[in-house]
């Protein structure tokens, strides 16, 4: 549990997605480890979100806030299980290089950033929660709360993606440097003399640009299409896994029927409170 | 306490958190006292016992509840090296206006003795608030400079940390309401009305008035 908790201080404070760390286009992370501690920041945002039915309510409000708990980190994870099957398979049909390992690993550095957030988000959330009666302003509140989240979030995951990306070209560079040495002694040479300043370097070809870059600018392009259809899917998905908040006087159900949509039922909230 | 608050006043960098947290407690204590000092002279003095609790409760409150959010953001921005000085700067802001506003006390006196008016009492404390807030913010702007001098993202999560403290502080205080004691309302610790949301409130007078 401790080093989960490790790994999110480190991807948080930067240090795992640093240019240093991703030497070798890998990002070093443990998913499991990482998953679980992202598991608990959750259902800790879970139980501040459910706590408003607690507080209104009584001892009544509680299973709300229990199922708030487990319903938060399904939010997230289910999201990713949703969209991660057409990420992978269009991102390689654009030709990137990045293998299911390393997308995943995205994916939990997105879910550190935003779970993280949404947790320190919690105790604010869990103040409002105990200080007001109104049911929209918790509803707006704690929309706001997942936008903040999730804008860093995906943010962070960009970010990272192009760290990785470069660091991936660095790497293959070199690889392919160290190759054409092994292959070409004396081309080895040429090129050492040029990086040395002693010989003058070539002039670069104007025309198309390589055909690694060309594949990495298509990767990024399914990554920002991608990030979109996230956000989409996790706003519809937190719309069917409702309710988190708990109307208050209303009897607990796990699940409400279903009906209408997330952007229909956040206008509807701030309808009622500006209203 | 001679020592931090002149440590705190000349910008001094060598008393440590705990002693200007504690300086913060007092001078909102005496604070505190001296606005139930209205409740007093109206024939309850026990609102100086209240009011001089609830004033460093509720600003204690508001820090406690913004700080993990300050924590991750200054972590996201990589930033999280400089969190000791940056919360060092934290609690020398909240310590100026602390002694700012206990210094406003005599002030805050001689307007109760000029003027006996609820309404004229609540604004005059209001007024005094802000001209502590205006010295606080003033006072961490300068407490940050050479932060965001060595790097420039400091700014961004200091603005982030002022909009959410500002969001928590307008609620924690109608939350701890009252404070003077209304002479013509009955003694209460918290006002019948405390479950309520000063956004929600404040949103329908607008309207109203609109």
């Amino acid at each position: 549990m401790k080093d989960g908790f490790r790994q999110l201080d480190r991807i948080i404070r930067g240090d795992a997605t640093k240019m240093r760390a991703l030497q070798g286009g890998q990002l070093e992370l443990s998913v499991g480890k990482a998953s679980l501690a992202l598991l608990l920041l959750a259902a800790f945002a879970g139980l501040c979100t459910g706590s408003f039915g607690v507080l209104r309510d009584g001892l009544s409000g509680t299973p709300q806030m229990v199922s708030s708990a487990v319903k938060i980190p399904l939010v997230f994870f289910l999201s990713i299980l949703v969209t991660f099957p057409s990420l992978y398979v269009f991102n390689a049909l654009a030709g990137s290089r990045l293998t299911i390992s390393a997308i995943l690993k995205l994916m939990i550095v997105m879910l550190s950033v935003m779970i993280t957030l949404l947790a320190s988000l919690g105790p604010i959330i869990f103040f409002f929660g105990l200080s007001t009666t109104s049911y929209p302003f918790m509803k707006v509140l704690n929309v706001v709360a997942g936008l903040i989240a999730g804008g860093f979030g995906l943010a962070f995951l960009r970010r990272t993606l192009h760290r990785l990306v470069v660091a991936h070209q660095e790497h293959e560079a070199q690889v392919e440097a160290a190759s054409e040495r092994m292959e070409d002694p004396s081309a080895g040479a040429l090129s050492e003399a040029q990086e040395a300043g002693s010989e003058p370097k070539p002039w670069p070809r104007p025309g198309p640009a390589p055909k690694a870059e060309a594949r990495d600018d298509r990767a990024r392009l399914v990554f920002r299409i991608w990030l979109m259809v996230f956000a989409l899917v996790g706003a519809q998905m937190s719309w069917v896994l409702r309710p988190f908040i708990g109307a208050p006087g209303s009897p607990f159900t796990i699940f409400r029927a279903q009906e209408s949509n997330f952007f229909v039922g956040v206008l509807n909230a701030l309808t009622a409170l500006l209203f | 306490m001679r020592a931090v608050i002149h440590d705190v006043l000349t910008g001094g960098r060598s008393a440590g958190v705990i002693p200007i947290l504690g300086l913060v407690a007092v001078c909102c204590a005496v604070y505190g006292a001296v606005v139930g000092v209205f409740g007093a002279m109206h024939g309850r003095p026990v609102m100086m016992l209240l009011t001089a609790a609830k004033l460093p409760m509720a600003l204690g409150l508001t820090f406690v509840l913004s700080l993990p959010n300050f924590w991750v953001v200054n972590s996201l921005l990589g930033l999280r090296d400089d969190m000791p000085q940056a919360l060092g700067a934290l609690a020398r802001m909240a310590a100026a206006g602390a002694l700012a506003l206990a210094s406003l006390s005599p002030v805050t006196l001689l307007w109760y003795a000029s003027s006996s008016s609820y309404a004229g009492a609540t604004m005059f404390n209001m007024l005094m608030f802000s001209v502590a807030g205006w010295v606080s913010v003033r006072g961490l702007q300068r407490l940050y400079a050479p932060l965001i001098a060595k790097n420039r993202m400091h700014g961004r999560a200091l603005w982030a940390w002022k909009l959410g403290f500002a969001f928590i502080c307008l609620q924690t205080f109608w939350l701890c309401r009252p404070f003077l004691g209304d002479p013509g309302a009955p003694l209460r610790i918290f006002r019948e009305s405390a479950f309520g949301n000063v956004y929600t409130e404040l949103g329908a007078k607008i309207w109203e008035a609109l």
